[in-house]
This record gives structure tokens, C-alpha cells and sequence, in this order.
């Protein structure tokens, strides 16, 4: 009987020393207050990327976090909850639907402008941007490698 | 229904005389496998097999309780270590029912790791002959998993704690052989259903287990 109260005792103290936590998820709140400019009228859909995410093999440029769309151009304001466990730096990048048909540069419809601007410093609660649309079609992967981390 | 009615059946013919096995001593096996509760009882299973491995232990407590510690495991996989009460519903030379609560540990290696506490839920099932027996086990496994979230925002940090369940239900059943009062073998089949509705494979398996041991006493 002393001898099994011994392994419940050992088994005790292994279960408590495995500890339970599982994933651990961290997020930074930043409030992002940016300017879209361009030289046309119509909506902004803005979109928020790490620059790059994963790491080794599984690593890769860009991964969504999260967008919104304004009305037009000029200041926008928006709290991200930024997921740091998943990536690193921040990519803004934004497309005007010029034609209303909230497809960024649809077959047969006219051409539409976008841009992104790269934050790969230490991001804080407080981030701003500014984002020219000056690119005609071009998306986020493409415009990424102007702010690439290398 | 009919091929368990043979089963039955051939057990029963086993034993050369029921009479004669409600008054012989039980032995390991049937200690085991019925939540052998009376104070001096010991036993220990050594299970190999695949994909688990398992070892056993319980000691009678009298009282009908029979406290037991096992430990699970699948190879480069899975490690699960419990402790828990065997509870004896009924018994008697010819067999018996328990039910056993069990309180552990869950830990899985690998890309898909987990770890947390788990609970278990079993019902043990023997009738057996002076020699050869059939036994069942139906269960059910209960892991929570938590996730720690941490926000960091100007106004502070905030950290909340998320549980997420996974069940694993499970059957298995066998054949027992009493080689010794103090010395049985058990094989058998059992079935795992993995994470149910999450990984949700279900996992069978083959085993056989040594079975070694302090019975109850004769009866008078």
C-alpha cells in the first residue's frame, strides 16, 4: 500500500509539471489611423496583411487579416487587433472600385488604381499610414515586394 | 444478437461445472477485470499491442472500491496517464460488472500537440469459466484543451483562458485465460474513436495483456 500512495504520488507531480496551455494566441490592439490618396472618386477597400508569415519552409509573404472598404478617399480610422503569434510587419494595402462592381480590375471593365504602404519596424498601439494609389492593377503580391522585410 | 447468445453459450460450456466455479477462488484476472475490491487484493496488467501500450495497477480497498493508476500510451504519440476508483457493480465467481472513473492527463506530440487534463468513463464487463472468459469494456474519454489569448492594447493587457473539448469514446473486448490464481492473459480487440467530429478517425487496435496479481481469498 506504501509503495502504490509512492506512484500516485510520482504520477501527481508528473501531471502537474506537463502543464495544460496548449495554443497561445497574442494580439497587439493598434489604432490606425491612415490617409488613402488618389486622384479618382469611389469606394477603398483596404486591406490589412502581415508581411510575411510562418517561418522556415512553411514560410511565406503576405496572409490577411483583416479589411474594411470606406466611401472614398482621405483619413480613415480603424482598431486592428494585429495577431503577432502569426507573422510579422504590416502591409496596408488598398484598391479604389472605380466602377462600383466591387471587383478589383474585372474583365473587360475598366482599369483600377491601388497601393500599399510597409510598416517593418516594432509596431505600436498607434501606426500610422498613408497609402498613394498610383499602381493600375496590381495586387497586394506585387506591390509587397516594395516593402518586403529583406 | 445471435452470435453473442453463442459466445455466451460457449463459455458457459467452457466450464466444466458452474457449481464448481461459484465456489472456486476467484484469481487475477477476474480481480482485474471486475474491479477486484476486497482489502489485500493487488493486481498488475501489462498490455502490449497496437497502437497502445498500457500499464495497470489497483488495489482493493474494500467497500466495493478499488483504487487504480494506468498509463496509455501510442507510441510517439500519445501519453496518457489517469488515476482513478474502480467501482464493483456486481460480482460473482462467474463474472461481473464494474464501472471505473478515472481522472488524468492527456499529452499528444507531434504537429497536432495537445495536452490537458482528461476524465474517463468506463464499464467493464467478465463472465468467465474456471479457465477461459469473455470480457467487454465500453468508455468514454473527456479532454479539455485551454488556449491562452493575450491583447495588448494601450489601456492594458488583458489574458483569457479557452477551453476546447475533445471526446474519444471507446470499446474493446476479448478473451481471458486464468493460467494461474495469480497469473492470466488477456486478448482482445478495441476501438478508439479519435476526437470525435475533430480529427474524428477512428482508431482500431489488437492487444494482449499479462495479467499478474494477489486475488480475492476463497470464499467459504
Amino acid at each position: 500500500m506504501k509503495s502504490f500512495s509512492l506512484l500516485i504520488v510520482t504520477a501527481l507531480l508528473s501531471l502537474s509539471l506537463a502543464g495544460c496551455l496548449n495554443n497561445e494566441f497574442s494580439f497587439l490592439r493598434i489604432e490606425v489611423n491612415g490617409t488613402i490618396e488618389s486622384p479618382q472618386e469611389g469606394a477603398i477597400f483596404i486591406e490589412f496583411h502581415h508581411m510575411q508569415q510562418g517561418e522556415g519552409e512553411l514560410g511565406h509573404p503576405l496572409g490577411l487579416i483583416e479589411e474594411i472598404q470606406t466611401a472614398g478617399p482621405g483619413a480613415f480610422d480603424h482598431v486592428l487587433d494585429y495577431p503577432e503569434h502569426a507573422g510579422e510587419g504590416l502591409l496596408v494595402y488598398a484598391w479604389q472600385d472605380t466602377d462600383g462592381d466591387e471587383v478589383f480590375c474585372g474583365l473587360g471593365a475598366p482599369d483600377e488604381l491601388s497601393g500599399a504602404s510597409g510598416i517593418n519596424e516594432e509596431l505600436d498601439f498607434e501606426e500610422t499610414v498613408h497609402v498613394l494609389l498610383e499602381s493600375v492593377c496590381l495586387g497586394p503580391e506585387r506591390l509587397h515586394s516594395d516593402h518586403s522585410l529583406d | 444478437m445471435r452470435l453473442h447468445l453463442l459466445i455466451l453459450l460457449g463459455l458457459a460450456l467452457s466450464t466444466p461445472s458452474l457449481a464448481v466455479a461459484e465456489e472456486a477462488p476467484t484469481n487475477a484476472v477476474h480481480s482485474t477485470l471486475t474491479s477486484g475490491h476486497q482489502r489485500g487484493e493487488f493486481t498488475l496488467s501489462l498490455r502490449g499491442g497496437w497502437p497502445r501500450l498500457k500499464i495497470r495497477a489497483q488495489v482493493g480497498a474494500g467497500r466495493r472500491l478499488a483504487p487504480l493508476v494506468e498509463l496509455e500510451v501510442t507510441p510517439e504519440w500519445r501519453l496518457e496517464p489517469s488515476l482513478g476508483l474502480g467501482i464493483s457493480l456486481a460480482k460473482s465467481a462467474r463474472g461481473g460488472i464494474a464501472v471505473e472513473v478515472l481522472a488524468g492527463w492527456h499529452l499528444q506530440y507531434g504537429t497536432l500537440a495537445q495536452r490537458g487534463p482528461s476524465g474517463v468513463v468506463r464499464i467493464r464487463g467478465l463472465l468467465t469459466g474456471r479457465v477461459v472468459g469473455g470480457w467487454f469494456a465500453v468508455g468514454t474519454r473527456h479532454t479539455l484543451l485551454f488556449d491562452r489569448t493575450t491583447l495588448r492594447s494601450s489601456s492594458g493587457t488583458e489574458v483569457e483562458w479557452t477551453p476546447r473539448h475533445r471526446w474519444s469514446p471507446h470499446i474493446a473486448g476479448g478473451v481471458a485465460f486464468n493460467l494461474h490464481p495469480r497469473v492470466g492473459l488477456e486478448v482482445g480487440l478495441n476501438m478508439v474513436f479519435v476526437d470525435v467530429e475533430v480529427i474524428d478517425i477512428s482508431l482500431p487496435g489488437f492487444h494482449a495483456s499479462l495479467i499478474i496479481g494477489i486475488p480475492e481469498k476463497a470464499r467459504p
